[in-house]
């Protein structure tokens, strides 16, 4: 016979394991899938950043999925996602690839989109520019990701600096922004140095193109050996010369860049428009309030108003060795849907479907950047196309305009010597 | 206990260990080896290259720099790591006032992962916010920028390699200069020795057989430096630092061409053996002989 003690000892422990078996089962209804990203795409879907929005308790309503996320920061994002392509399993369903990574061998390790797309089709799915859908598809019309998160870059300046500098307005042409950012830089009273303009190596193809060049034709016909490319290069070898850019540029990494234009050390920087909530943001910058935006002027020497900057957007592809295909492409129709485009928006994310930015909440609340972010979408385009050589014909390119902005090359020489190491990796040559 | 019974219980008490080695080393290694003969890339269809890879490499001047980067890196930073941990070991090997607390921080690098101390360091040769360039500054000296120049930054990754392993030749020299019998320094001294004579005669006779098995080791690990670099300086400027592990890497995670990567590794063992192979030859005859 029992105690009454033994009684209640057994029936607490029989409401605990009710409780936690209730628990599971009612678990067992959500399906957990993991994904591979960045940490930007979680923190568009759970909100790291911005209004904070949390999409994860909507998706487990209307899919019945939750997400595991595997975020790598960048670049190593790209080493582990092509590591975890080439593996025969993954526990991977889903994963956040950028657009120059959807060269022909990467495509032939991701499932086509068509058929999910044919036979449960994505809200809206016109709303996605076509130049980006062409850039993540191949000849034969397959689809291999459905962008989420794009920018054409804007140009962001530091209202102080230029004040101080005696520049009322940000540059309408490029000309004009070479010689402001020249204006301005020097060294501040508490001798630390300030930089007229964020550059990098890749930096010159946007110069290239201010000037109506650039790198590539769509074709793979080399571009970077004509006039618009040198005079870029020598452009930029002359800001080098005078210290508008660092002396070590070639090192400086995208953090190093956040870091000086926080502390108010660079007058103007070409990045993505969400960028600006970091700038703003008044734990880690000293220059909240101080930042304007607007776009990229091209030269007065061309017909177009728009610098084409570097088109840079992320898509959601199923690996060919999902895990879960299936719950993969219902979290891809999900996250592609007007209203999660639209909370991811709120969220800080740079959203893929023009109709977004007409959204009237979305414009009032990033009324800074919103204008010039449109517009720069509209004219932006990748640096480079996709092609399986892309990374060391790109390293190769950056390794040569180096040797001439810092005097090693003349533009010529340089331009002409990556060609000549460039051309037999293209696909043209191959 | 017969002789065979146990040979037989020698024999399966090594197993595992025999084991180990078939699993951890020889079969990645036969891999590196097949690799190395094909064209082998992320998402496209294994090929056989024969020696296409090998041939690749060699004829590309970016890997011959790369070698011979490595090798004066292994001159230069093995030097340094044998002179100053056995000149720390020297300075330990007396009693004074804290010193365990000093020996722990002296190892205390050795329980970091070289990519912490890459970046601990990347920070202080930082050429905006680090503090070796703002304390040059207060100084009235311009900021030396570390890692555009080949010669800097060559010296730069030198000096952070060598504070990093100072303690790889510290633990082993440190017990064999403890080790040496007082009476043997006190008679030195009574017939006459300077601390030079002391250290050249009667010292470094007694601790050549650690250092070379530092010097064996460290040159090995040297050989396969990676973690500082990549964090450092990536290979650059101008592929100035580039050694032949950071172009292995490059070949196989950034170029994706991990038959070239393979055939890389390949190359690095080979030059491992030949390197090391003279060093493990002296060590076992002073060995034999002692």
């Amino acid at each position: 016979m029992l105690s009454r003690r033994s009684h209640r000892l057994f029936f607490l422990l029989l409401t605990v394991f009710l409780l936690i078996t209730a628990g599971a089962l009612a678990q067992d209804d959500t399906t957990e899938i993991k994904v591979m990203s960045h940490p930007v795409h979680e923190s568009a879907v759970i909100g790291g950043a911005g209004a904070e929005v949390d999409l994860s308790p909507d998706l487990v309503e209307a899919t019945g999925i939750s997400l595991v996320w595997e975020t790598q920061p960048w670049p190593d994002i790209l080493e582990r996602t092509v590591r975890e392509l080439a593996l025969a399993d993954s526990d991977i369903s889903l994963m956040f690839l950028i657009s120059q990574q959807y060269s022909p061998q990467v495509r032939n390790q991701l499932m086509p989109l068509n058929d999910f797309l044919e036979s449960d089709p994505i809200e809206n799915f016109d709303g996605i520019a076509e130049g980006m859908l062409s850039f993540v598809s191949d000849s034969e019309g397959n689809i291999y990701g459905i962008p989420m998160r794009a920018y054409g870059p804007v140009l962001f300046y530091n209202t102080a600096l230029l004040e101080e500098a005696g520049i009322a307005e940000p540059p309408s042409t490029w000309e004009e922004y070479i010689a402001d950012a020249t204006a301005i830089a020097g060294r501040r009273d508490d001798g630390a140095r300030i930089y007229g303009m964020r550059f990098e190596p890749s930096s010159v193809i946007l110069g290239a193109r201010a000037y109506g060049g650039g790198l590539l034709s769509g074709d793979f016909d080399i571009l970077f050996t004509e006039e618009p490319m040198i005079q870029a290069i020598n452009e930029a070898a002359e800001l080098y010369a005078e210290g508008v850019i660092p002396p070590d540029f070639m090192n400086l990494v995208a953090d190093d860049w956040l870091t000086l234009e926080q502390n108010g050390q660079v007058a103007f920087a070409v990045r993505g428009p969400t960028y600006y909530s970091n700038l703003n943001d008044p734990e880690a910058s000293q220059v909240v309030g101080q930042i304007g935006v607007t776009t990229v002027p091209a030269s007065e020497t061309v017909d177009f108003d728009l610098a084409p900057g570097n088109a840079s957007f992320w898509s959601m592809s199923i690996p060919a060795n999902s895990a879960d295909p299936e719950a993969a492409w219902e979290v891809i129709k999900f996250l592609s849907s007007d209203m999660a485009a639209t909370e991811m928006a709120r969220n800080g994310n740079a959203p893929t479907k023009l109709s977004v930015y007409e959204d009237p909440e979305f414009a009032e609340v990033n009324a800074a950047w919103v204008d010039a972010a449109a517009q720069s979408l509209l004219v932006a385009k990748p640096d480079w196309p996709a092609f399986d050589e892309q990374s060391r014909a790109s390293d190769i390119f950056e390794e040569q305009v180096v040797l001439a902005i810092t005097g090693q090359k003349s533009a010529e020489e340089a331009m002409a010597d990556a060609a000549e190491l460039i051309a037999p990796l293209l696909p043209t040559n191959e | 206990m017969t002789l065979h019974k146990r040979s037989a219980i020698g024999l399966a008490l090594l197993l595992p260990i025999f084991l180990l080695i078939i699993f951890v080393v020889l079969i990645p290694e036969i891999w590196a080896i097949v690799m190395s003969m094909a064209n082998y890339r992320p998402g496209a269809p294994i090929t056989y290259a024969g020696l296409e890879n090998y041939q690749k490499i060699l004829g590309d001047p970016n890997f011959k720099d790369a070698f011979i980067n490595t090798i004066r890196f292994v001159i230069f930073g093995v030097s340094l790591q044998l002179v100053f941990g056995t000149g720390v070991a020297l300075l330990f090997s007396r009693q004074f006032w804290g010193q365990k607390l000093w020996i722990a921080l002296i190892l205390a690098p050795m329980a970091m992962s070289p990519a912490i101390l890459g970046t601990t360091w990347k920070y202080l040769f930082n050429s905006e916010f680090g503090p070796i360039n703002f304390t040059l500054y207060q100084m009235g000296i311009e900021p030396i920028y570390w890692f555009t120049q080949a010669n800097y930054a060559f010296a730069a990754l030198l000096l952070v390699y060598t504070w990093n392993h100072i303690p790889g030749v510290f633990i082993l020299v440190y017990p064999a200069l403890i080790s040496i019998p007082p009476e043997l320094v006190e008679a030195a001294k009574i017939d006459g020795a300077n601390k030079l004579n002391l250290f050249w005669y009667v010292i470094l006779p007694l601790i050549r057989p650690a250092l070379l098995i530092a010097l064996i080791f460290r040159t090995i690990i040297s050989l396969r430096a990676f973690g500082e670099i990549l964090v450092l300086t990536k290979g650059g400027p101008f592929r100035a630092t580039e050694v032949m592990s950071i172009y292995l890497y490059k070949e196989g995670f950034v170029y994706f061409s991990w038959g070239t990567s393979a055939a890389v590794g390949v190359v690095i063992l080979i030059v491992t053996i030949v390197i090391a192979s003279p060093q493990i030859r002296m060590l076992s005859r002073q060995m034999m002989e002692s």
